[in-house]
């Protein structure tokens, strides 16, 4: 038996061990536990109104039948439509959006704050520090995702199962988007009118279409945990591939033309370039150790690079993310135990630039979020602190904004 | 009477019927907080805090089928809670070792026990959660990642740290269990 079967061997015996760690028997409190529980009230069933907030219906469908007009009051009736469409139009505006994909403008902040208890959403002015409460109340509000054009954003709700929801950057117009059987994240697709989801436990990609919520199973091979659209609405599948690694794929949004990516050994986090062209993947040298390099796969072409030899024994780097004009990653780098954040070119030339604390911890979760303009980006790290440094020259400064490690999504808007 | 029974009457002001619920699943319930938490106190306020919630906004539950990952989820969530609020996020309390010694344990089941034990007292709590919902209660990543509210690269960063943790832990008490430098297999 080898070493790696022996300690495969002990990890499966782990549930086992718990059970012999914390056996388990009705506690002592457990009466008590019901005295209180008799003691209190039981909340109605919808206390919230957005529950009542249909999908947007189409129109045909939700009017009732109008009573016949004469003639000439309909042609009134008419005249006055026009001329107040007229109007809107000559004096009203369509909000500018902001270009597909790249470098935008920097609009609003939207995060989860978990400080409460319950996470609630609120919206944070990068330019003053204002937050502004969105989504809260008792329910367990979270993930929130801006979508590209800026407009709306979605968000989870936990209940009894996950339900995702769309709103306008002030909160309003909850609109009710996936009702359960999916799982975290929720992508959305580049123009807004569409968002990409998983099964809960894995399966099928869906395709939902936001305006009417209607979904589109894309049958493929494996059972994908986490999917993403491509430039070329093709959608990328991450599944779980062989010893525990994750396994890459490609797949038309008809399902068809399925291929395997040349990414051996992959594994624990990913990103795609805001063109969605490329693959930043993390391969463990050492299936069995710590060692990881990154690498930019070319989708088009599969072409591979490095771009994080390793330097010194025992320094890795993972969780990859492209800044918003694709031209440098951010990775976490761990070595002899502890970790800091890092600037990596994306074509590998030069050296890592490393930014802020070193956090002496080789677990800290240290998790960037990039300015849409692209010339900065704001952490947060996990002991609550938040920093903000600037692309591509590193100067940072922390700041005193609530931790976002809860989760947080930049808003775009028109240059 | 069957469960899904007891969860509509529960759901109709029926204490009695949440009581049966509450009794059946407690047990393994209070188990995982005090994995997660480590502390027989705290744990009992996460379980009073996730079933009084369960309770209360039980006439919302859609699906009287999903009642206990429902639950179980509450009580997770309540055990994170119960974390914020002792706003205790590294190992800075006093942990202390969750089982005793019988005198029936063989010397090597007794030292596995405590590897896992001295490895779950090292993990960070979010970490230790990831670990407990993942192998004791027997959820998938992805239900892991939901649970906590977390993304799931970051749900499987955890549990991989955890294990790679664990297989330290474990490869100093036993050098047979490591591999022989350069990653080859022993």
């Amino acid at each position: 038996m080898t070493a790696v079967d022996r300690f495969d061997r002990y990890v499966q015996r782990v549930p086992e061990l718990m059970d012999e760690l914390a056996p388990a028997r009705v506690p002592d409190y457990f009466d008590n536990l019901l005295q209180v529980t008799a003691g209190a009230r039981q909340r109605p069933a919808w206390p919230s109104l957005e529950r009542w907030l249909p999908v947007q219906l189409t129109a045909s469908s939700a009017w009732t039948r109008r009573p016949a007009m004469r003639p000439l009051a309909l042609v009134v009736l008419t005249a006055a439509i026009v001329l107040a469409l007229a109007v809107a139009f000559v004096i009203g505006s369509k909000p500018k959006l902001p270009p597909l994909f790249g470098p935008a403008g920097n609009g609003l902040i939207v995060y989860c704050d978990q400080s409460s208890g319950a996470n609630d959403i609120y919206a944070l002015n990068s330019a003053t520090g204002a937050k502004t409460l969105l989504i809260g109340g008792a329910s367990d509000d979270l993930a929130p995702v801006v979508a590209p054009t800026g407009q709306r954003f979605l968000f989870a709700r936990l209940t009894d199962v996950e339900t995702f929801y769309t709103a306008k950057l002030d909160g309003s117009d909850i609109r009710l988007l996936i009702e359960g059987s999916v799982a975290l994240p929720v992508v959305w697709s580049r123009d807004g009118t569409q968002v990409l989801a998983v099964p809960e436990f894995g399966g099928d990609p869906i395709i939902v279409d936001v305006a009417t919520g209607a979904r589109t199973p894309i049958h493929v091979s494996t059972p994908v945990t986490n999917a993403a659209w491509l430039s070329d609405g093709r959608l990328l599948l991450v599944s779980q591939g062989i010893e525990g690694f994750e396994r890459f794929a490609v797949v038309g949004a008809d399902g068809t033309g399925e291929a395997l990516l040349a990414t051996p050994n992959a594994g624990l986090a990913w990103g795609l370039d805001p063109a969605g062209k490329r693959l930043a993947w993390v391969e463990w040298i050492d299936k069995s150790g710590d060692d990881r390099v990154l690498h930019v796969l070319t989708l088009a072409t599969g072409a591979d690079e490095v771009v994080t030899p390793n330097r010194a024994t025992g320094e890795n780097f993972s969780t990859p993310a492209f800044t918003p004009d694709g031209q440098w990653l951010t990775a976490v780098r761990r070595f002899e135990g502890t970790s800091q954040l890092a600037l990596v070119s994306a074509d590998g030339s030069g050296q890592p630039l490393l930014l802020g604390p070193v956090v002496s911890s080789s677990d800290a979760e240290i998790t960037p979020l990039f300015a849409p303009d692209g010339q900065s980006l704001v952490v947060a790290y996990d002991d609550g602190s938040v920093w903000r440094f600037s692309v591509p020259g590193g100067t940072g400064e922390q700041l005193s904004w609530p931790n976002m490690a809860g989760g947080a999504s930049w808003q775009r808007v028109a240059n | 009477m069957d469960q899904r029974e007891l969860v509509e009457r529960a759901q109709r002001g029926d204490h009695d019927a949440f009581a049966v619920l509450a009794r059946g699943l407690v047990a393994r319930l209070d188990s995982a907080a005090r994995l997660i938490l480590r502390d027989p106190v705290l744990a009992q306020d996460a379980v009073q805090e996730g079933f009084l919630a369960a309770w209360q906004n039980l006439p919302a539950l859609r699906d009287a089928d999903r009642f206990e990952a429902w639950l179980r989820r509450l009580v997770v969530r309540a055990c994170i809670n119960v974390l914020r609020r002792q706003g205790k996020h590294r190992l800075d309390v006093e942990l202390t070792p969750l089982f005793d010694v019988s005198i029936a344990d063989t010397a090597s089941a007794f030292a596995d026990r405590e590897l896992l034990d001295t490895a779950l007292r090292r993990l960070q709590p979010e970490w230790r959660a990831v670990m407990v919902l993942h192998y004791y209660l027997g959820m998938p990543l992805p239900e892991v990642a939901s649970t906590l509210g977390i993304p799931i690269g970051t749900a499987k960063s955890r549990h991989h740290r955890s294990i790679s943790a664990l297989r330290a832990l474990v490869g100093h008490a036993d050098p047979s269990l490591i591999t022989a430098a350069g990653g080859q297999r022993a």
